[in-house]
């Protein structure tokens, strides 16, 4: 086991080096720079900028000063607002946006495992139903348009909650619920398409026919082996909530890292765009691992290092 | 064990939840105070009672996180907003016009354009007094090219400045020339509280001038010590009727009153929260759920008219003239009938009434409404300088060669991607279309930096753009058409046009300078290197429990006098 985690760490590594590299050559390649303008900079002051900030430098000089940064942990100063560096806004927004994101994915999960068994269990009836209608809408409208219907309604309308900003639990209660909408409906879906199957098994007919009381079977039997799916998209699921989240979080106005990204590219900021983009990808290289790691925990049958399954 | 554990795992995720829910990042807002935080809590009721009763607090959105508050990196209306609370000038602008800043007198010595301005006794916000040579160090600080202000020429009117700031810096002996220039530079200190500065040529609008932002005084201890004072909450040392208390980056900035300001026992507010909301429909709906007091101009246009039934939407007209940027070097632009035929074939009435909406109006010359001429208003003293004819258009496009549209090469409309101009460019073109039978015109949607790298290199036919002035005079617009400034980006290059610009503002007769400033804006719409197309105006949203918001044409956002009720 061990072996293979860190046989993956060093994959891992090696992705995020090739992320960082494509990114950085991306970054430099859109036109215009941190400094371009709508209202041009005269050219003096303009040089004199990319000169201190070394962007007069060639190409590859400047991609091996950042890289050598980065193996230091040194994400380097924001261009746009260059008392910050990119580790400082990482460390303000990442918290938000992080509580946003984990938050969404529990309100998922809590809700669309049950969700999905009870469709499943119900097969055909009218939970499945109501089932299948609202996860299409959930995964079919955009989740912005869901985050304003929100906000339209339970702020503007009822004034249950406060419409935008962040800091209060009231304040996190409509992002939550935007951004973990698609999930929800996806994980619904697939917890009901692999009870399902788990249902038409023969050890399933073997326990009801036995005399297993129902609860035993959905609990110990049914549960534990339609779970897997869910487990194994984890990884994509968080990589969709952490890119949901930049939406949501300019729709709410929340401080999150979302922004920064943003703004990131808008201006041309180098460091951040790089930084966010390295950030990110950590995330969620380390989660597709922690994925593949608890799956393989929780199902005998999956030998991580591949064996005789 | 897996099954259990995975559950138990799902279990105690749950029920963070609810313990998270009692002390979450609230900690982070800083909630440890025995009030809820102001703007960005539940509605009314609650915190109206228990803070509102004592502190008098202003919400107001500035939409993003401003670089810095140092008046002389200032280059966004938003950051001007905030260094107008923060920080003042010889003079203010304020109910009644220009009024007595720093300075509580002046005296002009027509004969050598020099300025005398006697300084009265104020203070900068850690109690350091203001002092004349504050001014000399922070209008050479402007002008000194190293600083990298990209409002430095706004500083040119003084004699020298241009001088200083025009060294290119990349050059070996730069230091030295700096050096050298920098005493050339005509302001001085004649005393602790006389100010003495010689300008280039007879500047009426001077008074006016400094009041802006890139006149403001710093101070020079804290400059010195950091010269990124003006992004830090701690070195934010101002002498405005306001000062920084709390800056929390990407999310709000919050400022109090000034007790060290001259004038502090006029200043009502007692606190100012700016947030930064980016989103205009977000932005909205916080006004309308009482999350914010005042919003900024960016309000949707879908909305527009609903708020305007509702009697609630506010507008102000500014100098402001939205124009169509055209390429003159490039066929079949490059003749001046067909742009004259473009300008002629559109109805910029209905453009105003039915596209654009909020607050504008059809322009009928490049300088827009609000500017002093002898007591007259520019724009009624240069007349009506556009025309809109159709039939006289088609004409124009007939001889230049393309009768009926007929063997029109075509052109590209480079956009940037803004929901508001999409929908004017749509319908110029289409009225093109229909007017002209010009059918050839391309869209082309790009991402502003792409669009501002383009306009840079004049990579591109036709362009919307537009200008807000500076300041209150018709040269801030006129300068922008001569061959030598940097927003020229319709390489226009008539000598004329030049030579009369460049004989105005030598003028030291008021009214030839006017005449001049005429003939040439005729010139310019006869060449029609940019199409007019209207005044801009502006539309915002105020909470009827603040009052006393100072706004002007030049999209000056004030507090000093407001207050709530």
């Amino acid at each position: 086991m061990l072996k293979y985690i860190f046989k993956r760490i060093l994959i891992g590594i090696i992705v995020l080096w090739l992320i960082a590299t494509l990114t950085f050559f991306l970054a430099h390649a859109m036109p215009g720079g941190p400094f371009t303008r709508d209202k041009a900079l005269p050219e003096p002051i303009l040089n004199n900028l990319n000169a201190r900030y070394h962007l007069d430098d060639p190409i590859t000089k400047q991609y091996v000063d950042y890289m050598g940064n980065l193996l230091r942990g040194d994400f380097g100063p924001s261009f746009r607002y260059p008392t910050e560096t990119v580790n400082d806004l990482i460390a303000r927004g990442f918290p938000i946006s992080a509580t946003i994101g984990i938050f969404a994915l529990i309100f998922a999960l809590v809700l669309g495992i049950p969700a999905g068994m009870i469709s499943a269990l119900n097969h055909n009836k009218w939970q499945d139903g109501l089932s299948l209608i609202v996860t299409t809408i959930l995964i079919s409208v955009p989740n912005f348009i869901i985050a304003t219907l929100l906000m339209y309604v339970f702020a503007y309308k009822l004034r249950w909650v406060p419409a935008a900003l962040w800091g209060t639990p009231k304040q996190a209660i409509l992002p939550i619920i935007a951004l973990g909408a698609y999930p929800l409906a996806f994980i619904t879906k697939l917890m009901r398409s692999s009870t399902l199957e788990i249902l038409g098994q023969d050890c399933i007919r073997t326990s009801k026919a036995k005399g297993m009381p129902k609860k035993i079977i959905i609990f110990r039997h049914i549960l534990r082996n339609s779970i897997l799916p869910v487990l194994s998209i984890i990884g994509p699921i968080t990589a969709s909530v952490l890119v949901g989240g930049l939406v949501i979080e300019k729709i709410f106005a929340i401080p999150g890292l979302g922004q920064h990204l943003i703004n990131g590219i808008l201006n041309r900021d180098y460091t951040v765009i790089m930084g966010l983009t390295v950030f990110y990808s950590f995330m969620l290289v380390t989660a597709v691992l922690i994925t593949d790691i608890i799956y393989s925990l929780v199902d005998p049958r999956v030998k991580l290092t591949g064996g005789d399954n | 064990m897996k099954k259990s554990l995975v559950l138990f795992l799902v279990l105690v995720l749950v029920m963070t939840m609810f313990v998270g829910c009692n002390s979450e990042p609230v900690n982070e807002e800083g909630n440890g105070e025995n009030e809820e935080p102001n703007g960005e809590e539940e509605p009314n009721g609650e915190e109206e009672q228990s803070e509102e009763d004592e502190l008098k607090v202003v919400t107001y959105n500035i939409q993003s996180d401003p670089r810095s508050v140092d008046p002389a990196l200032s280059s966004t209306t938003n950051e001007n907003t905030l260094i107008v609370q923060l920080f003042e000038g010889l003079t203010r602008q304020g109910p009644g016009g220009v009024l007595p800043g720093i300075a509580e007198e002046w005296t002009v010595d027509e004969e050598t354009n020099t300025y005398t301005f006697k300084l009265r006794d104020a203070k900068f916000s850690n109690g350091d007094p203001i002092t004349a040579e504050d001014f000399v160090y922070s209008w050479k600080r402007v002008l000194d090219p190293r600083t990298g202000s990209e409002y430095a020429y706004m500083l040119y009117y003084i004699k020298g400045g241009a001088a200083l700031n025009q060294i290119d810096i990349s050059q070996d002996d730069s230091d030295a020339k700096i050096e050298e220039a920098l005493e050339e530079v005509q302001v001085k200190a004649v005393d602790e509280k006389t100010l003495e500065v010689t300008l280039e040529n007879l500047t009426p609008y001077f008074l006016g001038l400094v009041s802006f932002p890139t006149y403001h005084p710093v101070n020079s201890n804290i400059v010195e010590a950091d010269i990124e004072w003006g992004s830090k909450e701690e070195s934010i040392i101002s002498n405005g009727p306001f000062k920084m208390e709390e800056w929390k980056h990407g999310e709000k900035i919050t400022v109090v009153k000034n007790e060290q300001y001259w004038d502090s026992e006029n200043v009502n507010l007692d606190k100012i929260e700016f947030l930064m909301v980016e989103q205009g429909s977000t932005e909205l709906t916080m006004w309308e759920t009482g999350q914010l007091d005042i919003t900024s101009q960016n309000i949707p246009v879908t909305e527009l008219e609903r708020l305007e039934e509702e009697g609630v939407l506010k507008k102000q007209a500014v100098i402001a003239t939205r124009f169509i940027s055209i390429n003159t070097q490039r066929a079949p632009l490059d003749d001046a009938r067909v742009r004259n035929a473009l300008s002629m074939a559109l109805d910029r009435e209905s453009i105003v009434k039915n596209v654009i909406k909020a607050g504008s109006s059809p322009s009928t010359g490049y300088v827009p409404t609000g500017m002093i001429d002898d007591g007259r208003d520019f724009r009624d003293v240069g007349g009506v300088l556009i025309e809109e004819n159709v039939e006289k258009a088609q004409e124009l496009l007939a001889e230049a060669g393309y009768p009926d549209g007929a063997g029109f090469s075509g052109f590209e409309v480079m956009v940037s991607s803004n929901e508001k101009t999409k929908a004017i460019v749509d319908a110029c073109v289409e009225m093109w279309k229909q007017n002209l039978n010009i059918t050839n015109i391309d869209i082309r949607t790009v991402e502003s930096k792409v669009a501002s790298e383009r306009r840079k290199s004049y990579d591109f036919d036709m362009t919307f753009s537009g200008w807000y002035g500076d300041y209150l005079d018709p040269m801030t617009f006129l300068e922008l058409a001569t061959s030598k400034s940097g927003q020229n980006s319709m390489q226009y290059n008539n000598e004329d046009y030049d030579k009369l610009i460049e004989e105005a503002n030598s003028s030291v007769d008021e009214n030839l300078r006017m005449e001049k400033m005429h003939e040439a804006e005729a010139i310019l719409m006869a060449d029609m290197p940019l199409i007019p197309i209207n005044v801009e105006g502006v539309s915002y949203l105020e909470s009827e429990r603040v009052t006393g918001v100072y706004r002007n044409i030049l999209n000056l956002v004030d507090f000093k006098w407001a207050d709530i009720q």
